[in-house]
C-alpha cells in the first residue's frame, strides 16, 4: 500500500508532462499510420495499372520491308496497306511519312495534283503539306518521318518506333 | 401457446400464411403500421422514406426525371443480361454476332434496339434531371454531397454508354472510339499513358474490345448500382425532395 | 377541460421548465416534428405512381425500338476511316471543341465542366430559393446553367447534323 501511495504522488508530480508526451506519441502514431496507409494504397494502385498496363503486343511489328527499291520509281508516292505510312521517293532520296492525323489518329488520304496540300484528314478537315508540315485545320503538330534503311537484302525497311525528327532523308 | 400450435398438422396447414410473413416480414398492426412496414421492412424499398411529403409527389415539380434514369437503367441491366448470351468480345465474332442478333435470335433485334435506345435515353434523361435540380436548387444544404454523387453518377452513365459503343465492332464504333481514345491522350503527361492502358495497346483492337466489355458489363455497372444507393438512401437522409424552404 | 385535467395528470407542469405537454391527438401513428397534414405514407402514394412511370418508361422503350433498329454500320476496318467519323451524340458537342483546338477543347473545357459542376453546391450556398423552379432570387445562377445548357445543346446539334464529310459545314438535308 505504501510503494503504490508514493508511486502515486510521482505520477500527479509529472502529470502534465506525461500528458504532452502522450499527445506526442498519439500524434506521431496517427501520423505514421496514415502516411503508411497511404505509400500502401498508392503502392497497391501503382501496382494495379502495372497490371494492367500489357507486356505482350499481339500487334504488327513496328518495324517491317515494305519491298523491292524497284517497286518505288523516282517521283512516286505510294501508301502502304495497313501500316499507316506513305513511302515517297524524290530525286534527292526516300522517306516515310505517317499518315496517322496528328489530330485525332483519323487515316489521312493523299492529295492529288495539289501543289500546296499534300494530305487532308476526313476527320476533321487538318491539311498538310508535302513534307507533312500543318497547312490548317485543328492538327497540332506536323505529319512525323519515320526511320528506313536497307536491309542486306536490299530491302527497304521502315521502322515506325523511331521518329525522323531531323527529317533526313535515305539516299540510295 | 400449447405444444399443438406446433404440431406438423397445424404448421401445414399455416404454410401459406407463414412463408408469406417470413418473406414481408410484416406482422398485424394498425393500417398506417402496415403501410410504414411494407417500405422499411423491405431492403429494395427502404431507401426510400416511409412518408413523402406531397410536394415530392407533384409531377410538374420533378417530373420523374431522375426516377426515368433509373428505370432505363434497369431496363438496360435486364436487356444487357440477356444480350451477354449471344455476344462474344472478340474482333472476329462481335460483328457477326450483331448479325446473329439482327437475323437469327428471336427477339435478339428488339433486345438491341431496346439496349441501343435506353442508353441513349438515359443519358439524356440524367442530364434533364441534373437540369432539374439545378433550376430548383435543390443541390443547396443539406443536399451538396447528394449533387456530387449525381455528379459522378451523370460521369458513369456517359463511360458506360462509351464503352459500349465500341461493342458492336462496326465502323460507327471504330473510329469514335479512335476518336475518343485520341482525346483522352491530349491530357498533359499522363496522356499518352492513359490511352495505352485504355485500349491495351497502341491501337483499338482486340485488347481494347475486352477492356472495354469488362468494363461495361462488370466494373461500371456495379460501380452505378453502389451509387444509385447512395444517391437515394441521401435523398431520405437529407429530408426528402426538396421543396421550398417554408413550406 | 377533461383534456386539460388528463394533460395534467400525464405530464404535470413544471414552473422551472419552459415545455409543456400541449395536447394529445387521436391516432395510430406517431407524428414526431410534423405537421399535420403535409405527408402521406410512400406505400401506397408514391410507389403506385413510381409503377406506373415504370410502365410508361417500358412501354415507350419497347415501342420505339419494335419501330426504329439501332444503327450497325460495316465491319470495323482500320484502314478506311469514315467521312466524317464522329464521336457518340453526347461527346459531339466536346468533338466539335476539340475541331478548334484539342487541348483546349477535348481536356481543358471538359475538365472546368466537370470540376465546376462538382464544386457547384460548395460554392453557391444561398439557401433562398430552394425548392421552386427558376427562383427569382437565383436569376444569375439560372441564366449562367441556362448560357451553359444552350451551348451544350448547340455544339451537339452543329456536330450531329451540320457536320459533314472532312468536318465541313454542311446543311442537314444537303
Amino acid at each position: 500500500m505504501s510503494f503504490e501511495n508514493s508511486a502515486c504522488a510521482a505520477t500527479l508530480h509529472d502529470k502534465a508532462s506525461d500528458e504532452a508526451v502522450n499527445g506526442d506519441r498519439r500524434d506521431f502514431v496517427k501520423k505514421l499510420s496514415v502516411t503508411t496507409l497511404v505509400l500502401g494504397v498508392g503502392a497497391a494502385i501503382v501496382q494495379c495499372g502495372r497490371f494492367l498496363q500489357p507486356n505482350v503486343l499481339y500487334e504488327p511489328s513496328r518495324v517491317f520491308k515494305v519491298g523491292e527499291l524497284s517497286k518505288f520509281p523516282i517521283g512516286s508516292r505510294i501508301v502502304i496497306e495497313g501500316r499507316g505510312i506513305e513511302i515517297v521517293r524524290e530525286r534527292d532520296g526516300f522517306h516515310a511519312i505517317s499518315l496517322v492525323c496528328t489530330h485525332l489518329g483519323c487515316l489521312i488520304k493523299p492529295v492529288e495534283n495539289d501543289p500546296e496540300i499534300g494530305y487532308l484528314c476526313p476527320c476533321h478537315g487538318s491539311t498538310f503539306a508535302h513534307k507533312g508540315e500543318v497547312q490548317g485545320g485543328p492538327a497540332p503538330k506536323d505529319l512525323p518521318w519515320y526511320e528506313m534503311y536497307l536491309d542486306h537484302t536490299g530491302t527497304l525497311v521502315v521502322d515506325a518506333s523511331k521518329v525522323n525528327h531531323k527529317r533526313t532523308k535515305l539516299v540510295v | 401457446m400449447s405444444e399443438a400450435a406446433y404440431s406438423l398438422k397445424e404448421s401445414i396447414r399455416q404454410l401459406p400464411r407463414n412463408i408469406k410473413e417470413s418473406v414481408s416480414r410484416r406482422g398485424a398492426g394498425t393500417p398506417d403500421q402496415e403501410r410504414a412496414a411494407a417500405i422499411f421492412g423491405n431492403i429494395f424499398l427502404h431507401l426510400h422514406p416511409v412518408r413523402v411529403h406531397v410536394n415530392s409527389l407533384r409531377l410538374s415539380y420533378t417530373f420523374g426525371l431522375g426516377l426515368i434514369s433509373f428505370f432505363l437503367f434497369l431496363i438496360l441491366v435486364a436487356s444487357g443480361v440477356l444480350l451477354m448470351f449471344y455476344y462474344t468480345p472478340s474482333t472476329q465474332l462481335a460483328y457477326r454476332n450483331m448479325k446473329d442478333l439482327e437475323y437469327v435470335v428471336s427477339y435478339g433485334v428488339v433486345l438491341r434496339n431496346a439496349h441501343r435506345w435506353s442508353a441513349h435515353a438515359m443519358v439524356a434523361f440524367a442530364f434533364l434531371h441534373m437540369c432539374r435540380v439545378f433550376y430548383t436548387g435543390s443541390y443547396k444544404a443539406p443536399r451538396e454531397f447528394n449533387w456530387v454523387i449525381g455528379v459522378c453518377l451523370l460521369l458513369v452513365t456517359l463511360l458506360l454508354s462509351f464503352t459500349g459503343y465500341l461493342l458492336p465492332w462496326d465502323q460507327l464504333a471504330f473510329w469514335a472510339i479512335t476518336v475518343g481514345s485520341n482525346i483522352a491522350a491530349y491530357m498533359p503527361w499522363i496522356g499518352e499513358k492513359v490511352r495505352f492502358l485504355m485500349l491495351g495497346g497502341n491501337e483499338v483492337g482486340q485488347m481494347a474490345l475486352l477492356r472495354f466489355y469488362v468494363l461495361h458489363v462488370a466494373l461500371l455497372p456495379v460501380i452505378t448500382v453502389i451509387l444509385v444507393a447512395v444517391h437515394f438512401w441521401r435523398i431520405r437522409k437529407d429530408g426528402g425532395l426538396s421543396r421550398p424552404l417554408n413550406d | 377541460m377533461q383534456q386539460v385535467a388528463k394533460r395534467e395528470e400525464i405530464f404535470p407542469r413544471d414552473p422551472n421548465k419552459t415545455y409543456s405537454l400541449m395536447a394529445i391527438v387521436e391516432g395510430d401513428s406517431f407524428q414526431v416534428e410534423r405537421g399535420p397534414d403535409d405527408t402521406l405514407q410512400s406505400w401506397p402514394h408514391l410507389m403506385v405512381r413510381e409503377l406506373l412511370l415504370f410502365l410508361l418508361v417500358f412501354i415507350v422503350i419497347v415501342g420505339v425500338s419494335l419501330v426504329f433498329n439501332a444503327p450497325l454500320e460495316e465491319p470495323a476496318n482500320a484502314l478506311h476511316s469514315t467521312n466524317p467519323a464522329k464521336a457518340p451524340w453526347y461527346f459531339v458537342g466536346i468533338q466539335e471543341l476539340v475541331s478548334y483546338s484539342a487541348f483546349l477543347g477535348g481536356i481543358v473545357a471538359p475538365a472546368v465542366i466537370v470540376l465546376s459542376l462538382l464544386f457547384l453546391p460548395y460554392l453557391d450556398r444561398n439557401p433562398k430559393g430552394t425548392g421552386v423552379w427558376f427562383s427569382p432570387d437565383r436569376k444569375i445562377a439560372t441564366l449562367l446553367f441556362t448560357v451553359f445548357v444552350i451551348a451544350m445543346i448547340i455544339l451537339i446539334l452543329i456536330g450531329q447534323f451540320v457536320r459533314g464529310p472532312n468536318w465541313g459545314l454542311y446543311w442537314p438535308w444537303a
